[in-house]
């Protein structure tokens, strides 16, 4: 079963609204008059539930017409999200460590494989580019008391 | 206070050296995004969202209402000269504007657009001075009954509106209320949804949000697509638009902007939607229809001026309820908040000098856009040769750092990472994340608002629908749902997203 958009939709949904009424239901509903924590987790947990309903119900009548269902994740799209994603951890998990330049480092230089165009020695450039322009304007032009390079692990 | 003094005290706040060079830096940084395809104003906003901290509120808020109203003018420069429209809103305008450059009038095209969008933007400024101490008036007696219906309209209306669907709009919106509930409740100081995580006990940072949902998720999604190769071969001629040019322009420009400023105080309409019925108006008044689509001069001057002027009427909800019609005003919203400052109708006695200030900045930012842009034109469509692959490094890096400096906590960034899926899924299933931001912003205001009505009303729901204010609006709400399953609002929405 391919999962094309529509359907994505229904269980992102129904996912968050389930969870809403679990965790919602554990804060309390209190009374009409004095509503509680949970109220309003679960309301819009429910709403999302009835929205995620909805949107299966009208998927199956367009499955049922016989419409053309198209994925809703191209191929194309998994080296951006996963070269981005990478790119943002690496930096997480540099900045505190090794401090800012080395994390920028990687922040570039794993986002730029992200996109196939790319060449090594531009590659370069646009490290140093932007290196230059991330230390002029938080560093020297707002003063954040960055560590450029730090060592402590 | 009257309006005149008012005025001058706003004219007092938006003239300081600071507050000037802000206004100057929003604008400049909007028209360079308004070119950029790819970089919206809504990621612009959320990406300096961080920076904005270590502003006054008053500087702050100045250089973002810049960005928002410059890339509407921004967008139309390369709608005109490349056929490339920047943003969503000057798609219509690439209709005729290109073709008027095809004809060697590029410059006639670009001068009208600007001209007709200062005299839109200077009535869409006039018009918030005006309403606000009225509607202001209004608001302060809402209650809590009539505040919950406000914001439940603002949401189901923006929601209905937003392309991709009734279903899929309501949805998201629900779903970024579930999202604006966590960290401490008010009423009870009872930490929910911090799953003992104590960076989330006053809730989800907003900046994060905003910059994980717009600018990791659209960047994710722009790679791989095939960008548009800008060629710009024509000259852009006589910048003076001829006599008749004037004569023909001048009524539509009216038209533009009295029609832009209604529909920017509505909820859910948009710039877009706003350009693209002032345009329809125009074809259809005129009396020569053909013309259109030929490079007839009304068909840039009446969608530019209904842009500007909705994007200045589009701060009236905002500023004087309280509560946003539009995703990028959710934004603005979203910084007043970090300032500490609650917009409202009490916002014009609390914070004078913030609001007056705003409103005369607007005019002045109107003013700046024209001098600045004529002359600059070339460098702006120089600013479309940068290649998609450096600017995202730059984005990514710049969005990074910003969040970094947010409570220099890594935490941050990793809910970057968080943000960017969820907003890279809600894509995919063809959910607007812009919605995301309105319930977010507007979940809390509805929970608040809501457990006060029912408790004052004994736990009684028929409370919203006996207040006349309260019932008006629902009942609005429910019209809204309604009108947007027929046809012809249907119809006049995919045509305008095409």
């Amino acid at each position: 079963m391919t999962i094309h958009a529509d359907l994505l939709a229904a269980l992102i949904f129904l996912v968050f609204g389930a969870l809403a009424i679990a965790i919602g239901y554990g804060y309390g509903f209190g009374t009409m008059a004095a509503l509680g924590s949970g109220a309003m987790p679960m309301l819009v947990g429910a709403g999302l539930c009835v929205m995620g309903v909805v949107q299966l119900v009208q998927t199956r009548a367009a499955r049922q017409t016989g419409e053309q269902l198209v994925s809703a994740f191209s191929r194309r799209g998994t080296r951006p999200l996963l070269f981005i994603l990478g790119a943002i951890l690496a930096f997480g998990l540099l900045i505190d460590r090794l401090g800012l330049l080395p994390a920028l480092a990687a922040l570039v230089g794993i986002s730029w494989f992200a996109d196939a165009g790319g060449r090594k020695l531009e590659l370069l450039a646009v490290l140093v580019a932007v290196a230059t322009l991330i230390v002029a304007i938080f560093y020297f032009g707002l003063g954040i008391p960055f560590r450029l390079v730090a060592w402590r692990f | 206070m009257d309006l005149f003094s008012s005025l001058a005290m706003g004219l007092q706040v938006a003239v300081t050296p600071v507050n000037l060079l802000y206004c100057l830096m929003g604008v400049t940084l909007g028209t360079a995004i308004g070119v950029l395809p790819g970089v919206g104003p809504i990621i612009t906003i959320s990406l300096l969202l961080p920076l904005t901290f270590g502003l006054t509120p008053e500087a702050s808020i100045i250089m973002l209402a810049g960005i928002f109203y410059g890339a509407a003018y921004g967008g139309s420069t390369t709608s005109i000269l490349v056929n490339l429209p920047g943003e969503a809103s000057s798609a219509v305008t690439c209709i005729d504007g290109h073709q008027m450059a095809r004809q060697g009038r590029a410059g006639a095209a670009l001068a009208v657009a600007a001209l007709g969008s200062f005299f839109a933007g200077t009535v869409g400024t006039l018009m918030i001075a005006l309403a606000g101490p009225p509607l202001a008036a209004i608001a302060m007696r809402f209650g809590a009954a009539e505040y919950a219906a406000l914001v439940f309209v603002a949401l189901l209306s923006t929601a209905a509106m937003t392309r991709g669907g009734v279903v899929k709009g309501i949805g998201v919106a629900l779903l970024g209320m579930v999202f604006g509930t966590a960290g401490s409740d008010v009423s009870t100081g009872l930490f929910r949804f911090t799953f003992g995580i104590p960076e989330l006990r006053d809730g989800v940072e907003f900046a994060v949000l905003a910059v994980g949902l717009f600018a990791v998720a659209e960047i994710i999604g722009n790679i791989g697509e095939p960008q548009g190769q800008a060629v710009s071969s024509s000259k852009i001629g006589r910048l003076w638009p001829t006599r008749d040019d004037f004569r023909r322009s001048w009524p539509a420009v009216l038209r533009g902007t009295g029609l832009g400023a209604l529909l920017g105080v509505l909820p859910g309409a948009g710039l877009a939607m706003s350009s693209f019925t002032a345009y329809m108006v125009e074809k259809s008044a005129s009396k020569e229809p053909e013309r259109f689509g030929k490079g007839a001069v009304e068909g840039v001057a009446a969608p530019e001026a209904a842009n500007n002027a909705a994007s200045q009427t589009a701060f009236i909800p905002t500023l004087l309820l309280g509560v946003p019609g539009s995703p990028t005003m959710a934004l603005m919203l979203g910084a007043f908040m970090i300032h500490g400052v609650q917009p409202g109708p009490r916002m014009m006695g609390d914070h004078p000098q913030l609001f007056w200030g705003l409103i005369v900045s607007m005019w002045i930012g109107n003013l700046l856009l024209v001098v600045l842009n004529l002359p600059l034109i070339g460098l702006w469509v120089r600013l479309l040769r940068v290649p998609y692959h450096w600017l995202y490094v730059f984005v990514l890096a710049f969005a990074c750092v910003g969040v970094f400096t947010l409570s220099s906590s890594a935490f941050d960034i990793y809910s970057l990472v968080f943000f960017g899926v969820l907003g890279y899924l809600l894509k995919a299933a063809g959910c607007n994340p812009a919605l995301f931001i309105l319930g977010f912003i507007l979940g809390p205001m509805f929970e608040e608002n809501f457990r006060r009505a029912m408790t004052l009303s004994r736990g009684d729901p028929m409370v919203f629908l006996e207040r006349p204010i309260s019932l008006t609006l629902v009942l609005i709400g429910v019209a809204v749902l309604a009108a947007t399953t027929t046809s012809f609002v249907r119809r006049g929405r995919a045509e305008a997203t095409d």
